[in-house]
């Protein structure tokens, strides 16, 4: 609550309060004061948002009338009933505190009593979202590239694509090869007959 | 109400022979064409709406063939192929219609042997007897042999030789296989034959249908034949053939086989999981569109039949609308994907990118078959995926684990393929004039993402009516008799 607190209001003086910064005086037609509201199509939806989030929190008052709680207990039973005095300490804390979030986003970025903490290693910490990016750069999208190029260049290339090379050359140079015994001399043919034949009786001797 | 299976299965072969014979000029074969496959999503939502699907086997018919040898003309169709039929009929008239619309030259040719195809793999899903199943799954290659060696690209050749050579070596391991099993059992139907425990006849099958899918290693030829091949035909490839394949694992590998499918469970699962993780990290670093979607291809296989192995309800619903909504996507895909090659004449990413500007339905298109592809939740592919991880879990945690591994996989080669066409600058072959997708393309591709859109939003459709009684794993173990 409190860092919310911080962080909303610290948005709401550096855009709204203050002198208009350099940016906005090159770049945005700055209107005369009273003059400057968006269309009716947008400033009615901001209204109707407006409204339901400042009276939202009246659907539930402890004590005196809990739809929330009512709606979602015979599915979620709550674990531990507080009390209504209970809810109500701890409702006006956690208000102290958004309340405090606020005056320190005042103390630094509106009223400008304190200089914005200047921690460095924090600061760019921060600007790059801890670093996730970076981390999920060297630890799914890095590997995952090597891992397919190493696929692609020593399995799929020589082993899926070179081995159907591997048979059609195969292929072609036994045909080749056997090609060679093609002499057309009828002494070679007859030469093979008698040795096949030679095989076959030698075949039919050993083999009873 | 047997009449219909064989309708489904005869129309397209007749339109074929006529469009083939008849001196027809090539607007008019084309519209035959057009008319007969469309005729085929008629004849098969009335069937849709007949099917009684707490029921198993129906529209069955039986005619005696080689009666001695126990082979006949038995067809007919369980929930789970009437599915696959859908798929088949649907994505084969969206490609009927693109070819029209591309204009395709030699036109008779052309689009009697789409429909002969057609009509193949329709016989494929509904054949009830091994002998035929083998011929319907054979008579597949003819046309798709002639489709990508004479209509390809550049290297179609090749291609087409590969393709040819892996399949037929596949398939007559498992001709062997259904032979020594045919006289084993001492008939060729599916539905009288029993089981067999012989590890040989599971293999024989089991080669045939993983090169089909095709199975890491066996997928030398899918880069090539989904590269070279006319994108609508790259469609049915990918998108209904490779079904092929995981309806014969399902149907007869695993069914007539259950002793040796379990002793070699681990060897396919392992397969399956490294041909996922393999297949979706060349998807991720293809120079080329139609290479992610190839590789894309050989990882969702992977997917399917790792449900299809883990033997239980969850894994063999979600394998079943798995097939059904990556056929549809990959064959969305393909389509967008000569489109853009039509435009750009090329489908290198890195000289793609920044489509989107000024071309709302070209990025509409290609954002939601991509966003639906990479399996947001709420998509159809979702639904198949995490029902096939929920099933594969109860086999291992650690195939889920790979499984899910595999998805972010997926989002990531999907989300590189969607941005290289559609976002960042122009590409140098984006011409500014290149065409947003014409109503006769919309025509083609809006059905497609509607159906996938309709099933996203009830994946139920298929999930809870692929197998009779919605109680898959027992309708497998006895055989689909029920």
């Amino acid at each position: 609550v409190f860092l919310t607190g911080v962080y909303t209001f610290r948005m709401f003086f550096l855009v709204f309060e203050g002198d208009v910064s350099p940016y906005a005086r090159e770049h945005v037609h700055v209107p005369e004061p009273g003059h400057g509201e968006g269309p009716f199509s947008m400033t009615s939806t901001v209204w109707v948002l407006t409204v339901l989030a400042t009276i939202g929190g009246l659907i539930q008052i402890p004590g005196l009338w809990e739809l929330v709680s009512d709606w979602l207990d015979p599915v979620a039973e709550p674990l531990v009933e507080p009390s209504v005095l209970q809810d109500y300490v701890i409702s006006a804390i956690s208000v102290a505190i958004g309340l405090a979030g606020i005056g320190v986003a005042w103390w630094i970025y509106g009223a400008h009593r304190a200089a914005v903490p200047s921690a460095t290693f924090l600061r760019s910490l921060l600007e790059h979202k801890f670093y996730f990016d970076e981390a999920y750069d060297w630890v799914f999208y890095k590997p995952a590239v090597l891992v397919a190029r190493a696929w692609s260049r020593f399995v799929e290339r020589p082993l899926i694509a070179g081995s159907i090379d591997v048979v059609a050359g195969g292929t072609r140079r036994a045909g080749g090869g056997v090609s060679q015994t093609q002499t057309g001399l009828v002494r070679s043919y007859a030469l093979a007959l008698a040795f096949g034949v030679a095989v076959l009786v030698l075949v039919f001797i050993t083999v009873r | 109400m047997g009449w219909l299976t064989t309708t489904l299965i005869l129309l397209p072969l007749i339109g074929a022979l006529v469009v083939w014979i008849v001196p027809l000029p090539p607007p008019f074969a084309g519209s035959l064409a057009l008319l007969v496959s469309l005729t085929e999503v008629g004849l098969w939502i009335n069937g849709l709406f007949r099917f009684d699907f707490e029921d198993g086997l129906q529209f069955e018919q039986q005619h005696a063939w080689f009666g001695e040898l126990g082979v006949s003309y038995h067809v007919g169709m369980y929930g789970f192929s009437l599915w696959l039929v859908g798929l088949s009929v649907i994505v084969g008239a969206a490609a009927v219609a693109y070819a029209v619309w591309e204009g395709r030259d030699r036109a008779r040719g052309y689009f009697g042997l789409m429909l002969f195809l057609t009509g193949a793999i329709v016989g494929v899903f509904v054949a009830q007897d091994l002998l035929l199943f083998y011929v319907f799954f054979e008579a597949m290659l003819v046309p798709l042999y002639v489709l990508i060696g004479a209509w390809g690209g550049p290297g179609r050749l090749g291609a087409t030789i590969k393709f040819v050579i892996y399949t037929m070596a596949g398939s007559l391991f498992m001709l062997a296989a259904i032979i020594v099993f045919g006289l084993q059992q001492g008939t060729f139907d599916l539905v009288e034959s029993g089981t067999s425990d012989d590890a040989w006849l599971f293999l024989g099958f089991a080669l045939a249908f993983a090169v089909k899918a095709p199975l890491f290693p066996l997928h030398g030829w899918l880069p090539d034949a989904y590269r070279e091949s006319p994108p609508e035909v790259a469609a049915i490839l990918s998108g209904v053939v490779s079904k092929a394949a995981a309806y014969g694992f399902l149907r007869i590998a695993i069914a007539k086989f259950p002793e040796p499918a379990d002793d070699f469970q681990v060897l396919i699962l392992v397969l399956a999981a490294t041909g996922l993780v393999y297949g979706s990290l060349l998807a991720f670093r293809a120079p080329d569109l139609r290479g992610v979607i190839a590789y894309s291809s050989l990882a969702q296989m992977g997917l399917i039949t790792l449900g299809l192995f883990a033997f239980n309800d969850l894994g063999y619903d979600g394998a079943v609308v798995q097939m059904v909504a990556h056929g549809l996507v990959s064959a969305t895909l393909f389509m967008l994907a000569g489109a853009v090659e039509r435009r750009c004449l090329t489908g290198e990413l890195s000289r793609l990118g920044g489509m989107a500007r000024g071309r709302p339905a070209l990025a509409t298109m290609v954002m939601t078959t991509g966003i639906i592809g990479l399996a947001v939740p709420g998509s159809v592919a979702f639904a198949g995926e995490f029902l096939i991880l929920a099933g594969v879990f109860d086999t291992g945690w650690v195939w889920a684990v790979i499984g899910a591994g595999a998805i972010v996989l997926a989002a990531m080669y999907q989300l590189r393929l969607i941005s290289a066409i559609l976002h960042q600058e122009p590409g140098p072959a984006v011409s500014p004039a290149a065409l947003d997708l014409r109503p006769a393309e919309l025509a083609v591709l809006v059905p497609l993402v509607a159906l996938l859109l309709a099933l996203s939003a009830w994946p139920a459709a298929i999930s809870e009516h692929a197998f009779s009684g919605d109680d898959a794993a027992r309708v497998v173990q006895e055989q689909f008799r029920r």
